[in-house]
C-alpha cells in the first residue's frame, strides 16, 4: 500500500500549466458551474439550477444518494450528455474562465478536465500500455505520452507489472488504477471521479483513497463523486450533497462529517441510537431538500 | 499433382481478395457495429474509377489506381457522414438497409456512367503467366498475393502503432469511455469508412484482373462471396478476415477444378457456404471472432 509519507518522484507535470495555489480559489474558480439544467429526453430533468464551484489545488466531495444527479453533473462538465440523449438546457459551466458548456468531450479533454467514469469502463481487449496510450491521443505526442506512461507505471507499480495484460483480465481494484492511470495521461489540471471505491473490497478502497491523495498532492484538482461518504469526506476540503437534482447542501467536509442530517443520510450514524432504513431516515429530515 | 498447387495458388490468390474485402466489411463493422452492404458497390466502382483514370483519362496505371484509392475514400467518408452517421443509436436493422440502398445506388449509378459494353481494366501484368515445372502461374496471382501481404502489414501497423488506429480501437470497444478520453469519435467512424473504401478499390481492380480484366457492374453482387469469409474468420477479427478468406478462396477454387467438370450444378459457387455452416454449427462466431450474440 502506498502511504502518505512514500518519497517517490513528483509526478511530472506539463511545464505550459501555471501552478496556481489554494489561494488562487476566490479570484478565478477552476472549475465553475453556475445555475444549471440538464434534461433527459426532453422531458426528464436531471438538474434542476445547479451551481458548484471547484478551487485549483483543492479535493471536492459531491455525494448523494443514486439517481440524484451525481453522474449527470460530471456528464454535464465533460460533454458525455449527447452519449444518453441528455442537453444542458440552462446555465454555464467555465473551466479555467473558458466556457465549456456544450463543448465536444475532445475539447474539455484538451482544456484540462479529465474523467474517470463509473464502472471504470476500461478497454478491455486492450493491453494496459494500449489502455494508457488511449489517454493521451488528445495530446498528439507519442514521445510524451510515452514519458507520461512510465510515470504512471511508477505511480501504479502493479500496472507496471502487468502492462502487457488485457485490460479484462486485470482485477477490479486494478482496472480502477488503469482507469485513473489512463485519465492522468492528458495531464489534467482536474481529475472528475465517478464513484472510484464503487464494488471494491475495503482494502482496495483504501489503497485508492492513498491514490487520490497521492495525485492531489503532485497537483492535480479532483472533483470525487462517491456514494461511500464516509471515504470521501475524509479526504476533501469541501463537498456537496445532491438530492433530487439540486444541491441540498454544502459546505467543509468536517463540517458535514459532524452534520446530523448527513450522518444520518450518507454516513449510517443514527444519533437517536438505534439503526433505521433509509427510507426512514429520508422521509424524516425531508426538510433539507431543496 | 501440378494441378493441385495449380489451383492452390490460384485458391490462396482469390482468398487474398475475400480476405481484403472482408477487411472492409470488418472495420466498418467493429466501429458502426453495423454490416455494411454497400462494400461491394464500393469494390465495383472502385474498378470502374481506376478505368476511368487509366483508361480514358490516360494516366500511368498505377497514378491511377492511387487516385482512385484517394476517390474511394472520399466517397465511402461521405457516404458515412450523410446517411450512416445520423442512424447512430437507431436500430441496427434500419442502418443494415440504408447500406443495401447503397449498394444498390451505387450499382445503377454505375451502370448509367459506364454504359458502353465490353470495358476492359487494362494492368501492366495482364494476362501473362510463367510456367514452373508444370504449374501455370498468373502474374496477376502473384501481385494480388504480394498487394494482400503489403495491405494487411499496413493495416496491422496502423493499428497497433498509431494513434488514429488506437482511436480507433478504443472507439470500436466503447464509443462513450472512447470519447471520455478525449478520443474524436466521429473521426474514427470517418477513418473506418475512409480504409474500407480504399481497400475496396485494391479488390475491385484484382477481381477484375483476375476475371480476364473485362469490368463488369455484376462486380458488387461478387463481392459478397466474401461474406461467407467474413463469418468464417469472425465478423469483428482482421485476422479472422485472413483466415477465412483463404478458406473460401481455396475452398471455391478446388471445388472448381475438381468437381464442376463432373456435376451438373456450379459447386464452386455454394461450397463456401457449405464450409460457413459447418464451421458456423461449430463456432457460432467464427474461427476468431468475439464470442458474443452479435447483432446483424
Amino acid at each position: 500500500m502506498v502511504g502518505r509519507e512514500t518519497t517517490r518522484p513528483m509526478v511530472g507535470r506539463e511545464t505550459t500549466r501555471p501552478m496556481v495555489g489554494p489561494d488562487a480559489t476566490a479570484a478565478d474558480p477552476l472549475l465553475a458551474v453556475a445555475d444549471l439544467e440538464v434534461v433527459y429526453g426532453r422531458q426528464i430533468r436531471g438538474l434542476r439550477g445547479v451551481s458548484l464551484e471547484v478551487g485549483s489545488g483543492e479535493i471536492v466531495a459531491l455525494l448523494g444518494a443514486n439517481g440524484a444527479g451525481k453522474t449527470t453533473l460530471l456528464r454535464a462538465i465533460t460533454g458525455l450528455l449527447r452519449f444518453h440523449d441528455g442537453a444542458i438546457t440552462g446555465g454555464r459551466i467555465r473551466l479555467s474562465g473558458r466556457d465549456i458548456t456544450d463543448a465536444a468531450p475532445n475539447v474539455i479533454v484538451r482544456a484540462g478536465a479529465a474523467q474517470v467514469m463509473e464502472g471504470r469502463r476500461v478497454f478491455g481487449e486492450m493491453t494496459v500500455e494500449d489502455n494508457l496510450a488511449t489517454g493521451a491521443i488528445v495530446r498528439g505526442d507519442r514521445r510524451a505520452m510515452a514519458a507520461r506512461r512510465e510515470e504512471m507505471y511508477e505511480l501504479f507499480p502493479v500496472l507496471a507489472e502487468r502492462r502487457a495484460w488485457q485490460a479484462g483480465y486485470l482485477s477490479g481494484g486494478e482496472q480502477q488504477m488503469l482507469a485513473i492511470g489512463r485519465a492522468l495521461m492528458s495531464s489534467p489540471s482536474l481529475l472528475l471521479l465517478d464513484e472510484p471505491s464503487l464494488g471494491l473490497a475495503p482494502l482496495i478502497v483504501e489503497q485508492i483513497r492513498d491514490f487520490i491523495i497521492e495525485v492531489h498532492d503532485d497537483g492535480t484538482t479532483v472533483l470525487l463523486v462517491e456514494q461511500n461518504a464516509a471515504m470521501a469526506l475524509s479526504i476533501s476540503d469541501r463537498a456537496y450533497v445532491l438530492q433530487n437534482g439540486s444541491i441540498a447542501m454544502t459546505g467543509p467536509s468536517a463540517r458535514l462529517r459532524d452534520d446530523p442530517t448527513v450522518q444520518a443520510l450518507y454516513l449510517g450514524i443514527d444519533t437517536e441510537g438505534g439503526r433505521r432504513s433509509y427510507r426512514d431516515v429520508r422521509s424524516g429530515t425531508s426538510g433539507t431538500g431543496s | 499433382m501440378e494441378k493441385f498447387f495449380q489451383l492452390l495458388v490460384a485458391g490462396i490468390a482469390v482468398g487474398g481478395i475475400y480476405a481484403i474485402i472482408a477487411l472492409g466489411f470488418v472495420v466498418v463493422y467493429k466501429v458502426s457495429g453495423t454490416f455494411n452492404f454497400s462494400q461491394g458497390g464500393l469494390v465495383l466502382l472502385g474498378a470502374f474509377v481506376t478505368y476511368q483514370y487509366s483508361g480514358p483519362w490516360g494516366m500511368p496505371f498505377f497514378v491511377a489506381l492511387a487516385l482512385a484509392v484517394v476517390t474511394l475514400a472520399g466517397v465511402a467518408m461521405v457516404a458515412e457522414r450523410v446517411v450512416i452517421r445520423p442512424m447512430i443509436g437507431k436500430p441496427p436493422f434500419a442502418m443494415l438497409l440504408i447500406t443495401i440502398g447503397l449498394l444498390v445506388i451505387i450499382e445503377q449509378l454505375v451502370r448509367s456512367i459506364w454504359t458502353e459494353p465490353g470495358l476492359v481494366l487494362k494492368t501492366p501484368w495482364g494476362n501473362d503467366r510463367y510456367d514452373i515445372a508444370g504449374v501455370t502461374i498468373r502474374h496477376a496471382d502473384l501481385w494480388t498475393m504480394g498487394t494482400v501481404t503489403v495491405l494487411f502489414a499496413a493495416f496491422f501497423v496502423f493499428f497497433s502503432r498509431t494513434d488514429a488506429g488506437l482511436g480507433i480501437r478504443a472507439t470500436a470497444f466503447d464509443q462513450e469511455a472512447a470519447a471520455a478520453q478525449g478520443i474524436p469519435v466521429s473521426r474514427a467512424f470517418s477513418v473506418s469508412w475512409a480504409i474500407a473504401g480504399a481497400v475496396a478499390v485494391v479488390a475491385g481492380v484484382m477481381l477484375t484482373s483476375r476475371g480476364g480484366s473485362a469490368l463488369s457492374p455484376g462486380l458488387g453482387l461478387i463481392s459478397l462471396r466474401a461474406l461467407p469469409a467474413m463469418i468464417i474468420g469472425g465478423l469483428d477479427s482482421p485476422g479472422g478476415a485472413i483466415a477465412g478468406g483463404v478458406i473460401v478462396g481455396v475452398t471455391e477454387i478446388m471445388a472448381q477444378g475438381y468437381l464442376d467438370n463432373d456435376t451438373t450444378g456450379n459447386v464452386a459457387t455454394i461450397a463456401p457456404y457449405v464450409v460457413m455452416i459447418i464451421v458456423l454449427l461449430w463456432r457460432p462466431s467464427g474461427l476468431f471472432g468475439t464470442r458474443a450474440v452479435e447483432r446483424v
